[in-house]
């Protein structure tokens, strides 16, 4: 009876949060719940209204020019942020119920999605940011999840800002730094750190969405004990092997795996002191996320020399290969090569370039991994390589179409030359110095996952660059020359275009708000929106 | 546009075919090199001093360069060091029981300091990316690379060691001389590039006009004219016809299948080019 009575309870106070564990596990149409959107990692939105035929008279809607708000909410140690400090918007915006959440180094805006106007602030005090970006928050029930700089998740009340806690997950001054957008899975806020300079060893973690507390913890590098450690010479070199987590990882509900991607070797360029695959760097590893036990790992580059990290999206697909469904899951590596692997066990499916003159490897072995050329390591008197550590690709997410069968990306096509400065055999940091070189050309690119051949590619002036696409049949990117970009998704042809402030700077993100479509994407401080305007609007 | 919109507008555009430097992308993180800003940098003088009290003190167990040594931890990537701030965390350590028993160390408050300087600088230039210096690079055969430079590689094509690149060896350093024989700058004289891209645009009425690219987008091409000013067109379904010539195409091509040996090889030769 009791039983009987709790659960109209429980499932009106369900009906009162504001995002609901089913609402991100099924993203309604006029959100945009988690850093992809869902949890495929596709950037692909259902929405139509804004399509082929009508984009062409999309205009502005609103700006909102992300700066230190007075009376914002502030917590952390440390002196007070500057009054004029401006932000570089490098992480996706979250949008629930209305509202957008918006994040920037150490800082938190909730924004009226209709109008652009603040509706609060949160910044936290604690070690400025040098970073490139923080990528994102979380949001789960009442909260709000995010990652500062220095290593500390924080919680925050979604309706006022609030601070809730904060948890240090990771001590900065080990040189430990902090950029992923958490994302949630069932009870579980999944957190991730990342170290460039100083050899550390990076992980994975669960908290608990209520207290912020360990819930499960995975070294990226296999540790004494751990299948995988003997790809490392000895614990000395696993135990500073890096592996960042960096990236928000993907998450397949019926098969409860998360993939989390993983960073670059330590130390970085000069692989002398740890001969082996060194495992789990560079790769797609895929966890049970109500334990943190591995399933199965795939790596991208074995014992990687060049800064090339797999922190790109490990975007699930459904498709079809040889006329047999599958789980898919897709990467554009960061050494320019394209991978589709069964995301059910992480077979190998297909590996493939998806740029020109790469000259790093001398072929793919039985597993479809590149097998390295070891005269393209950073050498004392100079390696001509092609990519760069900038890579063929980075960061900035891809996006796919379930409607055009195409996985979009920005590639670049660059050489460097690689010097290896630090030749004692236990070399520390990166090891080596990059000088020269330059781009041969920069595409966007649109790849059949099938087959991994190039339908159409696009020149534009910057590599990797955030997409996102839509069912009405657009794909939204940018060209570097400060444009803000929908092409069609089928043939690449631009269809209309805007020059911004600055060049985008995020991943543009749509969504439906009182039978109005939205199309928001970030440009240096400036967040802008855009819609149709008066009769297109149906 | 007014032109002088557009001249601020240029301030901030990318030239179109632009090099973009080695790590201005980054990874998923950080700022890469000498710490990002985050190390405190001690001053020089307490870090002079400290080398010569380290290797006294401490680099029989910490090695030379204090990564380590036999007997004792690398003090680099060490969790004491960088917690410390102005040697108090390593002083602290020095007096500890384990410390003492291991080594018995009792040195001033300022030589501790001095120490430390100097570890601390260690640890700024283990996180940077090093130097490159002029006797790394030149390992390659100056004949070889002549016969390159005047055969396979057809450089004398365009260049010519008593022309343009007469005395090019006591201008540049190797590492920048290889530089440049890989991928030459687009240097600015007097404002306008002198490898920049010249660009022809034949309007659909009028004569065509040919000046520098600036910018060239699916949307909009603009120019800088021979008298200094700048032009631009919209460019709408591929019109009005655009026709670009890159100085430096060839050495984009030659990029693409250059060996190390070459680039050596050429190196050395035209460093002795005096």
């Amino acid at each position: 009876m009791k039983i009987r009575c709790l659960l109209p309870l429980i499932a009106a106070t369900a009906w009162a949060q504001v995002l609901p564990s089913a609402d991100i596990l099924k993203p309604k149409p006029d959100s945009w719940p988690t850093f992809h959107g869902d949890y495929t990692g596709q950037r692909f939105s259902p929405l139509k209204q804004i399509n082929t035929t009508n984009v062409a008279s999309m205009s502005l809607a609103w700006i909102y020019r992300a700066v230190m708000n007075p009376g914002a909410n502030i917590g952390g140690p440390g002196p007070d942020p500057s009054p004029t400090a401006t932000a570089n918007i490098a992480g996706t915006p979250l949008m629930v119920k209305g509202i957008l959440y918006l994040t920037a180094n150490n800082n938190v805006w909730a924004i009226d999605a209709r109008t652009g106007l603040n509706l609060w602030h949160y910044t936290w005090k604690g070690v400025p940011s040098v970073a490139l970006g923080n990528r994102g928050a979380a949001i789960y029930g009442d909260w709000l999840y995010f990652e500062t700089y220095d290593n500390h998740l924080v919680s925050l009340d979604i309706k006022t800002g609030k601070e809730r806690w904060n948890k240090e997950i990771a001590d900065v001054k080990m040189d430990y730094f902090s950029s992923m957008a958490p994302v949630v899975v069932g009870n579980h806020v999944i957190v991730g750190v990342g170290g460039d300079l100083l050899d550390i060893p990076c992980y994975v973690e669960a908290r608990d969405p209520e207290t912020g507390e360990v819930q499960w913890h995975y070294w990226t590098t296999a540790q004494k004990g751990d299948p995988g450690f003997n790809t490392w010479p000895d614990q000395e070199a696993a135990a500073h092997g890096g592996g960042g987590v960096w990236y928000p990882p993907t998450y397949d509900p019926d098969l409860n795996l998360l993939y989390v991607v993983t960073g670059n070797v330590n130390p970085v360029m000069a692989g002398q002191s740890r001969a082996g695959d060194n495992l789990y760097t560079c790769s797609v590893v895929a966890l049970n996320p109500d334990t943190g036990k591995m399933a199965w790992y795939y790596q991208y580059s074995a014992h990687d020399t060049h800064d090339w990290d797999a922190a790109q999206t490990p975007v699930l697909i459904n498709g079809t290969i040889n006329g047999q469904p599958r789980k898919l899951l897709a990467q554009a590596y960061r050494g320019g090569l394209f991978y589709v692997l069964d995301r059910t066990n992480g077979k190998n499916i297909l590996t493939k370039p998806y740029v020109e003159n790469l000259n790093w490897y001398t072929g793919i072995n039985a597993n479809g991994q590149p097998i390295r050329d070891p005269n393209k390591d950073a050498t004392v008197p100079g390696s001509l390589v092609s990519p760069s550590s900038n890579g063929a690709t980075g960061w900035p997410n891809p996006t796919f179409s379930p409607d055009t069968g195409l996985f979009y990306v920005g590639t670049s096509q660059n050489f460097t030359i690689f010097y290896l400065t630090d030749t004692d055999p236990h070399p520390e940091g990166y090891g080596a110095s990059e000088r020269g070189g330059g781009t041969l050309t920069s595409e966007l690119r649109a790849i059949d996952y099938k087959t991994g051949n190039i339908v159409w590619k696009r020149k534009t002036g910057v590599g990797a660059q955030s997409l996102m696409s839509t069912a009405g049949g657009l794909l939204f990117g940018r060209d570097g020359y400060n444009n803000f970009i929908a092409y069609d998704a089928k043939t690449g042809d631009p269809l209309w275009h805007s020059g911004l402030l600055a060049n985008p700077s995020n991943g543009p993100i749509t969504y439906m708000l009182d039978g109005r479509q939205f199309v928001v994407v970030g440009a240096g401080e400036n967040l802008y929106a855009f819609a149709l305007q008066g009769t297109n609007v149906k | 546009m007014s032109k002088r919109i557009l001249l601020l507008t240029l301030s901030c555009a990318v030239l179109a075919n632009a090099q973009v430097p080695a790590g201005a992308s980054g990874r998923g993180g950080g700022g890469g090199g000498l710490g990002g800003g985050r190390f405190k940098t001690y001053e020089p003088a307490a870090i002079s001093r400290g080398l010569p009290a380290y290797t006294t003190n401490c680099a029989s167990c910490h090695g030379a360069t204090a990564r380590g040594g036999k007997t004792g931890p690398d003090l680099i990537r060490s969790s004491v060091t960088m917690h410390d701030l102005d040697g108090v965390q390593i002083g602290n350590t020095l007096q500890s029981a384990v410390h003492q028993n291991a080594v018995k160390l009792s040195l001033p408050a300022n030589q501790v300091y001095d120490i430390a300087a100097y570890v601390h600088s260690r640890v700024i230039e283990s996180s940077g990316r090093g130097q490159v210096h002029t006797a790394d690079v030149l390992v390659g055969d100056t004949k070889a690379g002549e016969a390159y430079f005047n055969g396979a590689g057809k450089c004398n094509t365009c260049h010519s060691v008593s022309g343009d690149l007469k005395g090019i060896g006591g201008r540049f350093d190797a590492p920048s001389l290889q530089e440049r024989i890989v991928m030459p700058p687009r240097n600015a004289v007097k404002g306008v590039p002198a490898n920049s891209i010249k660009a022809t645009v034949t309007p659909a009425t009028g004569p065509p006009v040919t000046g520098v690219l600036m910018r060239q987008t699916d949307f909009d091409v603009i120019l800088r004219l021979a008298d200094g000013s700048l032009q631009s067109w919209t460019i709408s379904k591929g019109v009005p016809k655009v026709v670009t010539t890159d100085p430096l195409q060839i050495h984009y091509d030659i990029m693409k299948s250059l060996k190390d040996s070459d680039m050596h090889n050429v190196t050395a030769y035209l460093a002795g080019v005096k």
